[in-house]
This record gives C-alpha cells, structure tokens and sequence, in this order.
C-alpha cells in the first residue's frame, strides 16, 4: 500500500517532456495549498497533505492530476480539522 | 530497466473536470465565509507565484558566475544570496547550491512527491513530478540524462540527489566555455529551468 | 560540492564518514525514507540540521523533539544489483537519525 507514492527504482517508461502552463484551476489549488500550510494560517501542515495523499487508491494517486490530488486531500483535511463540514463538500469518490 | 508497462495515463496536461471545479468553488466559499482564507489572500499568493519563474534561478547562477563574492555567499547561504536579488524565500526548508564542477555533475529528484526550490524556479514541470522520472533517475541516472540530450563527461561523477525531507537544492552548472565576455545578463539568458535541475547541461 | 551550513551536531550521532546503514523496517505510516535505500549501507557526508519530525507532523502532532537529519551518500553500483552507469556514480538522500544504525567502521 505504502508504496503507491514511493517510486524511486520502480520500473517505468519514456519520460514525457511535453510542457504545460498552469491552469487557472491549478494556480488556485497551489495558492490553496501555499497559504494553508504557511505559518500563519496552519490550516495543517504539508506532511499532513502527504500523508492524505499518500492514504488514496492507485488509480486515484495516478489517475487525478497533480493538483486534483492536492485538493482532494486538502477538502479531507479541511473536514478532518472541523474546519467545513463534511455535508458541505461534494468530494469525487475515489475511483477504483 | 524501462518497459512498456501499461500505467494509467497522467491527467496533468488536461483541465481540470467539473466535479473537481466545482468542490474547489466550495472549499474557497466556505473558507472566505469563515474567515480563514480570503479571496484576496489567494490573488495575491497566485501573483506572488506567478512573478516566481526559473528567470529567478538563472539571475542567481549568471551572479555567481560572474562574481566569486557572491558565489560564497550562496554557498554558505542562498537565501541570503537570493536576497541580494530581490528575490524572497522562507526560513524553511533548507535551500541549497549543488555546484557542478569538471569532475562531478548532480541531478535532483523527488522520489517521494515533488520537492523543488519553488521560489527561486517557480513551480515544477509535469516531467519532474511524473511517475516516470522519480521512478527512474535513481536507477538509471545516465539514460535518463541521455533522454534530455545529455552526455556527461567520461571523467566526471555524476551523483543523483533525493530531495526527501527538508532540504531543496538549486543545481548551479557548469558555465560554458567562451562566455568570458558575456555581460551577466547575457549568461543569464544562457541558463535554463532544466540546467538548474541538472537534467541539462548549459551551452552557449 | 554542497553548500556549507553551519549548524552544531551537538546532538548529532553520526559523524561525517560514518557507514550507516538504513533500518529495514517498514513504516506504520507516512515517512520520508524511501523504500529503495532501506536496508541499505551508505556513508554518512554530514549532518544537515535537526528538523520536526514529519512522521508526527503527518498525523497534527508537533513533530517535536527536532529530529536530527543527515545527508547519506550510497554508491550506486552496490545499491542496484544491475546498474549499468559508472561504477563512481552516487546517490544522496536526506535521512534522520531514527532511520540509520551504525556499522562498525572498517579499519
């Protein structure tokens, strides 16, 4: 299980190079995730985020993008530190 | 090492899907109506993010090029170095240089997520945060290099560092041969995102 | 070379040059060590600095007391049964002290 996100020396292939600007969604999600970690807000912390991340499915963990994956675990935490309620929420179920 | 393994394909290079659109519409609601995060604060920090690009890291490599001076300084301590460069970065994690010289080479990695010196280059490529490359550069450093068109020395170590825990490394490479008389904005045009990851080497 | 940082190891275990070798326990929960170096020997290059642990972060604690960390030097030839780069060629990772136990030092 714990190996999901621990990939060094796993076999794999060709490397993708192709770049990618940001997206609006995606530059929303990173500033979510900055200011929510900082020290003045310490909503949770990164490694918290870490190990959310790291508690979702394979196909979840490879199949949402980078940051889809952030905020999916940063709406768990959210909910987790009685920050929103959990009804508030419309979380996309892991897919399998 | 490498084989055609199916793997499910990275959603990185598409938009986001409504479901995830709508519950980012949710948390930022919910956040700005308790207080806890303004939309203000999130235009502001994309802002910050975005005057944050790998044009940070190259003023820094072309300055410690160009000056032994501040060279030592960003050894001992980069932060301060960047500083001097109008360039802001927090007190932790711990940044660092990793000098390529003649005889060594580094390349960085994340294994374990994404690790990368954010504010000095912005945030990471889809490449460096791919299952692909953290699987591999610590296994087969040098086909890796190959893949990114590049050829170390015969001589030269090559010394592949995991960025696990509290530390972010800035890859300061070697400088090409003629560019004595460049100015240091001109070397400066010179260095790229991915020389100061250590995929690339710099050349004129 | 590495930037130099100057920090006291006062409460550091290992010294630069020590072998060390990764503990092969798995973990419990989130932690920072990857899988491929457990159980492996490598060469303590020196000590970083003493940092909160993130296996306390990771679940709200306060990842207190600071946990001493350590850049670990593994050679990549011994690391990977098949590799197929230069024999000089290394690896560095970040390590703190829970993760590493002393070997005996070869005289």
């Amino acid at each position: 299980m714990e190996r999901t996100h621990d990939l060094g020396g796993l076999p794999a292939g060709k490397i993708d190079q192709t770049e990618h600007e940001l997206t609006f969604f995606d530059k929303r999600v990173d500033a979510l995730y900055v200011l929510l970690t900082s020290p003045k807000k310490a909503a949770f912390t990164m490694d918290e985020v870490r190990r959310t991340v790291e508690s979702f499915s394979q196909a979840d963990y490879f199949g949402l993008s980078y940051y889809e994956r952030w905020l999916k675990a940063m709406s768990l935490l959210l909910i987790e530190k009685g920050q929103i309620e959990a009804s508030a929420l419309d979380i996309p179920k892991a897919s399998s | 090492m490498p084989h055609d393994h199916p793997h499910p394909t990275s959603r990185d290079h598409s938009e986001p899907r409504p479901a995830f659109d709508k519950l980012l519409s949710q948390v930022l609601a919910k956040l700005d109506h308790s207080g806890l995060l303004t939309s203000a604060e999130v235009t502001a920090q994309i802002e910050d993010m975005e005057g944050r690009t790998p044009t940070e890291g190259a003023r820094l490599v072309a300055r410690c090029w160009a000056d032994p001076e501040f060279l030592d300084l960003a050894r001992k301590d980069l932060p301060a170095a960047a500083a001097k460069l109008g360039v802001s970065m927090p007190a932790h994690p711990v940044f660092l240089l990793l000098e390529n010289t003649e005889e060594l080479h580094h390349v960085v990695v994340c294994t374990l997520c994404s690790c990368y010196p954010r504010p000095i280059l912005g945030p990471p490529p889809v490449w460096y945060k791919s299952r692909n490359y953290r699987s591999r550069v610590v296994v087969e450093p040098r086909e890796v290099l190959a893949e990114f068109g590049t050829v170390i020395r015969e001589k030269a170590n090559l010394r592949v560092v995991d960025s696990t825990a509290d530390c972010r490394y800035l890859v300061l490479p070697l400088r090409p041969r003629g560019t004595e008389n460049l100015t240091e904005k001109e070397l400066a045009d010179l260095v790229t995102r991915d020389s100061m990851i250590g995929v690339t080497n710099v050349s004129m | 070379m590495i930037s130099s940082i100057t920090r006291h190891a006062s409460n550091a275990k290992f010294a630069d040059g020590h072998s060390v070798q990764v503990i092969k326990d798995e973990s419990l929960g989130h932690c920072r060590t990857p899988l491929y170096v457990r159980g492996a020997v490598g060469k303590v290059v020196s000590y970083i600095g003493s940092y909160k642990n993130p296996e306390d972060l990771a679940y709200g604690g306060s990842g207190l007391p600071e946990s001493p960390l350590y850049w670990v030097e593994f050679n990549l030839a011994e690391l990977w049964v098949n590799y197929s780069g230069d024999p000089t060629d290394t690896l560095q990772v970040e390590v703190y002290e829970h993760w590493l136990r002393k070997l005996a030092q070869e005289s």
